[in-house]
This record gives structure tokens, sequence and C-alpha cells, in this order.
């Protein structure tokens, strides 16, 4: 699943390995993924808070304190299911945005849509969805996709889908598409 | 005047090539404040001037344009003449050749005072462009000229030129054609050369002329086909002319607009015509796959534009809708295309031109984003191309001419269609009713 995401989105996984290793636990969690986050993009923070009270105690806001023995680096740790949820949902913002890659502004983008406490920290800073899409769109230079655009095209497929229905008939009209083609070439 | 009145004067010795040029760009200088124009171009104006004048000293006249000003909207590529498109993107482009019409009406002997303003890209319809200011119309500055052919209409709306020309994609040129009183072609899909015209969506871009007249519009026609001295039809009756007024043209109109295309209904039957009403596809339906084809077309040619802050607010979002539009979309929008397009070639063999409103209402003001038409709130933009747009997307020939004033004192427009390449036809129709409102 991680061929589509770039080598800084890759490396925020590692480093969220290590925060999890660090910290003792025998899982990767996505409170670890902001951990991971934050020690790989800081950039991307600086232009969403404006304290540094996030990128320095981060863990211990997020109540995680470490237990037990530091884990060896060579042990393979899991991701949780809510983890796995967060890249997942980094990859469809990325996909709904047009851009080829996961980034690391889409797995913020993720960490946003998934409940808990990485979320619960963001939002207490004021780190909202709509908000860090465009931050984000603007960050990895995709088409900036606005509620309004999207309501605008969807409205419109409303229209257009009507017309489908009422018309196109695949068995009748099966190469209706290519005459216009070479009409339209000339 | 007219380009048939102004080449009057110029074969009558009673003004030269080179003093009606002057005289032009002296008026242009003072008079406009419509923001008509991006570039002015009035050295080269006049030295062209000069060689036509020499040229009718010797015997040679090279028909209706000669030595008449025009100007070119400015998506026309210009020789070494900076061609913006309205647009940041283009600000410095200067093309090294002219487009095919260009060159035509160059050849025709009209000659070029500049290029005109713009809606950015030639995708919008207002012109309230926020890069080289908004145009205004000439009749009522705190209106819209229309667009996205505003430049062009404003300058023959404020008798500068008695023609420009202006491009259509879906309604460019009738809608400021209406909004500003004056007469617009958009001839059939591929008549006119499209060469050295920047594009804004391949399958439904239309080259044609804004004139003083549909005279004007007629002779600019002739002239970018390659036809240089030319009568064009006109008549004094009707008599047999099958008129199909479609529920879509006539319904859904401001109260001050459907009066005066009842008054034009009635007096096409004075003139013997036969009216009548009859069906087409809806409009609606053909509107909305014109605006799935036109988006992902114009999404293709900015397809590598990734600099929002290189374009106005409207453009961008209308940039981002078309790469929203799928593949699979834009396909099935042109299969209906073709379904439309067999609806229409039957409905010719029934009528011989349609006719109704061009815009349902007439100009806006120019901080209005809405109307409200017959209780219904509507956004200015889709009100403004709801009876045009279509028009595109079968390719056929339609003109909008002035006809009569609506409740503000603002011209409305009166819309006629014929059959691919019936342009004569719709030259005729519009040149009868202009003379029956004289």
């Amino acid at each position: 699943m991680f061929e589509r995401f770039t080598e800084k989105a890759r490396r925020v996984i590692f480093f969220a390995r290590y925060e999890a290793a660090v910290l003792g636990a025998s899982y990767i969690d996505h409170s670890h993924l902001l951990l991971g986050l934050l020690r790989e993009d800081k950039g991307l923070f600086s232009k969403l808070v404006h304290d540094n009270d996030l990128l320095k105690n981060a863990a211990e806001l997020m109540g995680l304190k470490p237990s037990g023995d530091k884990v060896s680096t060579s042990v393979d740790l899991p991701l949780t299911t809510e983890a796995k949820r967060v890249l997942v949902f980094a990859a469809e913002e990325a996909e709904s945005m047009g851009d080829p890659h996961v980034g690391t502004g889409h797995v913020l983008l993720g960490l946003l849509r998934e409940p808990g406490a990485a979320r619960d920290l963001l939002a207490a800073r004021g780190l909202e969805l709509t908000g860090v899409r465009k931050v984000v769109a603007e960050k990895e230079r995709a088409p900036l996709v606005t509620p309004t655009n999207r309501q605008i095209v969807d409205s419109l497929r409303t229209d257009f889908r009507a017309a489908m229905a009422k018309r196109l008939n695949p068995e009748l009209e099966p190469a209706v598409g290519y005459s216009l083609l070479a009409e339209t070439a000339k | 005047m007219t380009v048939r009145e102004l080449g009057a004067q110029i074969r009558a010795r009673k003004i030269s090539c080179v003093e009606l040029i002057e005289e032009t760009l002296k008026d242009i200088r003072e008079r406009d404040k419509f923001r008509s124009l991006i570039t002015v171009t009035g050295e080269q104006a006049l030295a062209t001037a000069r060689e036509r004048d020499e040229e009718l000293t010797g015997g040679k006249d090279r028909g209706p344009f000669h030595g008449i000003p025009i100007a070119f909207k400015d998506l026309f590529y210009t020789r070494g003449v900076k061609t913006t498109a309205g647009s940041l993107v283009y600000r410095d482009f200067v093309p090294d050749y002219d487009a095919t019409v260009v060159e035509r009406l160059r050849e025709a002997g009209a000659i070029s005072i500049g290029k005109t303003n713009l809606h950015e890209i030639a995708f919008g319809i207002t012109s309230k462009n926020p890069h080289y200011g908004f145009v205004l119309n000439p009749l009522d500055p705190k209106r819209i000229a229309g667009g996205s052919s505003g430049g062009s209409a404003a300058l023959v709306a404020g008798k500068f030129l008695p023609m420009a020309l202006g491009t259509d994609t879906g309604g460019s040129i009738r809608v400021p054609a209406s909004y500003c009183g004056i007469a617009g072609l958009k001839p059939t899909y591929g008549r006119v050369s499209r060469h050295g015209v920047l594009p804004l969506a391949f399958s439904l871009d239309h080259v044609g002329p804004l004139g003083s007249c549909v005279e004007d519009c007629a002779l600019a026609l002739n002239a970018m086909v390659g036809i240089y001295d030319y009568n064009v039809p006109g008549t004094r009756t009707l008599k047999g002319l099958r008129v199909g007024v479609p529920p879509f043209l006539s319904q859904g109109l401001a109260d001050d607009v459907n009066v005066e295309v009842e008054k034009a209904l009635e007096q096409l039957r004075k003139l013997g015509a036969d009216v009548r009403a009859v069906s087409t596809p809806d409009f609606a339906e053909m509107n909305a796959t014109a605006r799935v084809v036109q988006l992902a077309e114009t999404a293709a040619i900015y397809a590598d534009q990734h600099d929002e802050t290189q374009f106005g607010e409207d453009v961008w979002a209308l940039l981002e809708q078309g790469r929203m539009i799928m593949g699979h979309e834009y396909v099935n929008g042109q299969r209906l295309r073709t379904l439309f397009r067999r609806s229409f070639d039957e409905l010719w063999t029934k009528v011989d031109v349609l006719v109704g409103a061009t815009t349902p209402i007439t100009a806006p003001l120019l901080e209005q984003n809405t109307v409200t038409i017959q209780g219904k709130e509507e956004n200015v933009r889709m009100a403004s191309t709801r009876l045009v747009r279509a028009i595109n997307l079968l390719g056929e020939p339609a003109l909008s001419i002035a006809y009569g004033k609506g409740s503000g004192g603002m011209p409305v427009g009166l819309q006629l269609i014929a059959a691919p390449f019936g342009e004569e036809m719709l030259v005729r129709v519009g040149k009868a009713l202009e003379r029956a409102l004289n």
C-alpha cells in the first residue's frame, strides 16, 4: 500500500515506529503517526499552528507515557486498525485532490479524519479538515477542490445524468461517440 | 455609422482613410471610459491607412472594408502585438504570426486599431476582468457589457467602430451583443478559421463578428471566408418562411424581454412568415451536456496551470471544476451531443429558422451576481447563457439582433438560429426585422 507514498510520507511511518519503540509500545498507533509527522515535517505545522507546544510536548499532551522497556528497533511493530485507517484516509485525500502521490499533508488530513487523541490534540490547536485541506492542496500544488466547486459539479452531474438516463442506450447507439469524434476532428 | 456608410464617405473623398483612423483614435482617447481596449495600435493603424489611401488614389478598391477601422478581441494572434487573452498567463505573449481571420480582414482592407478587453481567457460572460479592468456597458456604465467579447461589443455599442471581432464558446458573441444592443453572429462551427485564435474549448469555439447592424456582420463573415465584394441579401417580405418558436427560447423570460419577443413574432407574421411553436430537445439537458464538454476541454487546455494566483477567482473555480469532470462523462457528453444533433437535423426539415430571446434579461448591474426571473433566483452567468449555450453544442449558426427596449431602457436581444451553413437565412430574416423596426 505504500508504493504511492512519497519519501517523506514513508519516513513519517519510520519515525512513528521509532516513537512507538521509545515509548515501549508493542504496536504503532495513530498517536505515534502524529509524533512521526511532527518529527518529519515541521514546516507543515509552522503554517498551521503558532505555538511550539505541539512540536515539543505532543506525546505528553496526548497522554503518552513510556511504559516498560524500550523496544528493540529490530522488532517488527504492527500498525493498529486506527493507524491503518489514517493511512487509507491519507490516500483518499490525495486521490480527491487529483494528486498521484500521498504526501505528509495527506497524512495529516488522514489523522484529522480518525477520532482519537491525535485528532483531539490537533483540533484543540484549531486545525480542522476544511482549512487544512486548503493549505495542503497549495503545498502539494494539487488542484484545490473547494466544497463550492464540488457542489457545482455535483449539481451539474445530476442534470447530466438525467439526460444520459433518458437518452443513451448502449445497445441502440454503440458507435455514436465515434462518429462524433470523427466529425469534430475535421 | 455602418461599414457601408463609412465606406461611402471614403469613396466620395469626404474623409480619407488616415483621417478616419485619426478621428477614431481621438474619439477612443476622449470618450472610451468603458475599458474596451487592452492594447491600442495607433501607429500601425495609421501606417496601414496611408497605404489604403494610396491604393484608392491608384484605383485599387479592396471592397466594403477598405479603410474601415475594426478591432480584435485579445485572443486573436497579431504579429508583433501582444495577445493577453485578458490574463496574466499571457500578459507578455507576442505572437509571431497573424490569425487567419486577422490576415483575411486586412486583405479585405479593414484596419485594426487594437485588441479588445474580454472576460479572462474568454471563460465567463461578465467581462469583469480583474487584471485589465471591468468592461462597462456604453449604454449604461453601471451595467455589464456582457462577455466574453465585452470590449468588442462596447466599442461597437459606443459607436467607436462599426465592427469588431469576437469568439463564442457558450454565448460569448451573442450575450454581449444582446446586452449592448448590437448585432452579433456566431457562424456555423468550422465555417470561419480558428487558426491563430487562443482556444477555450476546441469543439465549441466559434469566431464571429459583432456589428452595428446585421449587414456589418454579414460583410465581416464574407470577408473572413474570402468573399470581398458581395451584396448581402435583403428582403421586404418573408412570405413562406417557416419560423419555429421553441418553448425553451420563449418561456422563462423576464416580462420586459417577453414583450419584445412577442412583438418580434408578430412582426414576422406581418412580413408573411408562418410562425409556429415547435418542440426541441430540452435546452437544460443540452446546456448540461455543453457544460460537461466545455469544462473538460478547457481543463485540458489549461492542464499545466497550477498557480492559483495567476487567475481571477471565478476562472480558477471553473478550471478546478473542469479537472473534476471524468473521462467517461466527457465521452458520454459527446455521445449525447450526436443525439441532439440528429434531433435538430430532423427539425430543420420542418422549419427554416428558430426564433426566441438571446438572453432572458437585459444587461444586469455590475454588482449583481443573481437575478430573479419569474420569481426564481438564478445566477447571472447561468441565466445569461441559458438560451445560447446549447447552440454551441450543436454548431448551428445563430444571430443576435437588438429588438426593442426593456424596462430600464436597456436593449433586448432577439436570437435567430438556422440550420448548419444557413447564415444567409439568418441575415435575410435579421435584416427584414431591422428594417421593420426602423
